[in-house]
């Protein structure tokens, strides 16, 4: 398989994320960073995840000196400098603190962090968040090209999900729309009794047209310009093979937003025993169903392909 | 959900051919039906219920040549979208779908005897409103939705024909597509019915 040049051209800040711990967030950023980077891609993995940092074991190296947290609390241009190798050309680091929550980080930090991971000299940027909905989270997966949620074929993992959107969608707007009042209006419906009358972006337009209907339009653009795409994991039958396009079909119709759908991973014992023996699965048991599952993945986010079902 | 049309409830496309119209309607029975995960998750049992009773709506009228090209020009009259060329239409009425793919046909339903018809037709009112229907379909002994499921139209709109809320229906062009499946559902000639309910039309 070899990169089209548009494909190799393209710079780009992708997002995994999910809302739920224990997903596999982690494994599949990581893998999908090394299978692009195998495909001659420069990528950057960015651990992301706040006080859960662990994306250096999923690569099998030990966390780099510097973090994430130290190039945004430093206010650090030159990504570069924070970013360390790994054993497999192509591939770099931005590693995370495992002994430090994300704490207060400096006003404007996302927009700082943005453009500083956008100077880096490669070709793709992976972030990899954790689990929940704290500002910060959802303020990174704000500032990606390409949001890429994670779910395991379970309602709570859904549900999860659809509360990161929920969170993300709501930030997006209340960043961006050029009106206080309307700002107001969004805060509050953030939580308590106006939430429960709020529960996809449809319902969010709703609020917007009532205080500015001139907005609107802005607000839909907002949304819709947004690249946002589902992928399940650890898929062990039939029903879970068809539950990333339905999640998305019912994310589609009923929340009002643009989800894609851009395919599965098997559930695969190979994934754990090589992840417990501190090896990359990728490298390790390269032969596997979710080692294969992995390289289509890649390739599909890569192409945008939407795998839902057209009629 | 409720706002859309049949095209949009299925997620199709206009103009698409009855094969995909069926997949369509596959895909979005599995999502509503219960046994999907994330519909499971994140809708409730009353909104799942609800959509698949519009799902099930929009694919008899779109998997019905005739109800679908009454529909269509319905459509098109609103301004929804254009008709398609001729020869598309064509093509829809000469697709047969296997009766596999439509919905069930409940086999209990009573058949009224040919002299109650007779008998029926001879009391028609000059004046044929919702409750002439009503009281025309209790004398049969028929519910609602074994009108739905005879006539292949979606209860909603049956009760609204009952009701005379005109505004609830999509149209008078679509409506008399509705009375007539009615009417025949109900075994009356439904030339008069058709005319006389029509008369007080108040709707679109």
């Amino acid at each position: 398989m070899e990169l089209s040049s548009e494909e190799t051209r393209r710079f780009e800040v992708w997002a995994f994320g999910g809302g739920k711990g224990g997903t596999g967030k982690s494994a599949l950023a990581a893998s999908v960073g090394f299978q692009l980077s195998r495909l001659g891609k420069r990528v950057v993995l960015v651990d992301a995840d706040f006080g859960g940092a662990n994306l250096h074991t999923c690569l099998g190296v030990a966390p780099p000196a510097r973090s994430l947290l130290d190039l945004i609390r430093e206010g650090g241009t030159v990504a570069d400098e924070y970013a360390f190798p790994t054993p497999y050309p192509n591939l770099r680091l931005i590693g995370g603190r495992v002994d430090e929550g994300a704490g207060s980080l400096p006003v404007g930090w996302a927009s700082r962090l943005s453009t500083a991971l956008r100077a880096l000299p490669v070709d793709l940027v992976i972030l990899d968040l954790g689990g929940g909905v704290a500002p910060e989270t959802v303020e990174a997966m704000n500032l990606a090209d390409v949001k890429i949620m994670i779910s395991v074929p379970e309602p709570s993992s859904i549900e999860n999900v659809v509360s990161l959107l929920r969170s993300l969608c709501l930030q997006r707007l209340v960043q961006r729309l050029p009106s206080n009042e309307v700002r107001r209006r969004l805060l509050a419906i953030q939580s308590g009794e106006a939430a429960a009358r709020v529960r996809g972006v449809t319902d969010m337009f709703r609020e917007i047209e009532e205080v500015d209907p001139s907005l609107l339009g802005a607000a839909r653009a907002l949304i819709e310009e947004m690249s946002i795409t589902l992928v399940t994991n650890q898929v062990r039958d039939d029903a879970d093979r068809k539950f990333g396009a339905q999640t998305a079909a019912v994310v589609r119709r009923h929340f009002g937003l643009p989800m894609t759908y851009s395919g599965f991973v098997h559930h695969d014992d190979a994934v754990w025993r090589t992840l417990r023996r501190g090896k990359m699965f990728m490298v390790d048991a390269s032969r596997s169903r979710a080692a294969e599952d992995i390289r289509r993945l890649a390739r599909n986010l890569l192409q945008r392909a939407d795998q839902s079902p057209v009629f | 959900m409720k706002n859309k049309n049949y095209y949009e409830i299925l997620d199709v496309a206009p103009h698409v051919g009855s094969g995909q119209i069926q997949t369509a309607y596959r895909f979005a029975r599995s999502l509503y039906s219960g046994e999907a995960t994330p519909t499971y998750g994140l809708l409730s049992a009353d909104e799942r219920a609800q959509m698949l009773a519009l799902v099930e709506e929009a694919y008899a009228a779109l998997s019905n040549p005739n109800v679908r090209r009454d529909y269509d020009i319905h459509l098109t009259a609103q301004g929804v979208w254009t008709l398609p060329p001729q020869e598309s239409i064509t093509l829809h009425h000469d697709a047969h779908l296997p009766d596999s793919a439509r919905p069930a046909r409940p086999a209990s339903l009573p058949e009224p005897p040919p002299s109650e018809v007779t008998h029926e037709l001879a009391r028609l009112p000059e004046l044929v409103n919702g409750s002439v229907l009503r009281s025309l379909r209790e004398s049969r002994h028929l519910s609602i939705d074994q009108i739905a499921a005879l006539s292949k139209i979606g209860s909603r709109f049956l009760r609204a024909l009952e009701e005379d809320r005109h505004e609830a229906l999509p149209g008078r062009v679509f409506a008399r597509g509705f009375l007539i499946e009615y009417a025949r559902a109900i075994r009356v000639s439904d030339t008069e019915l058709v005319e006389r309910y029509l008369r007080h039309w108040t709707g679109k």
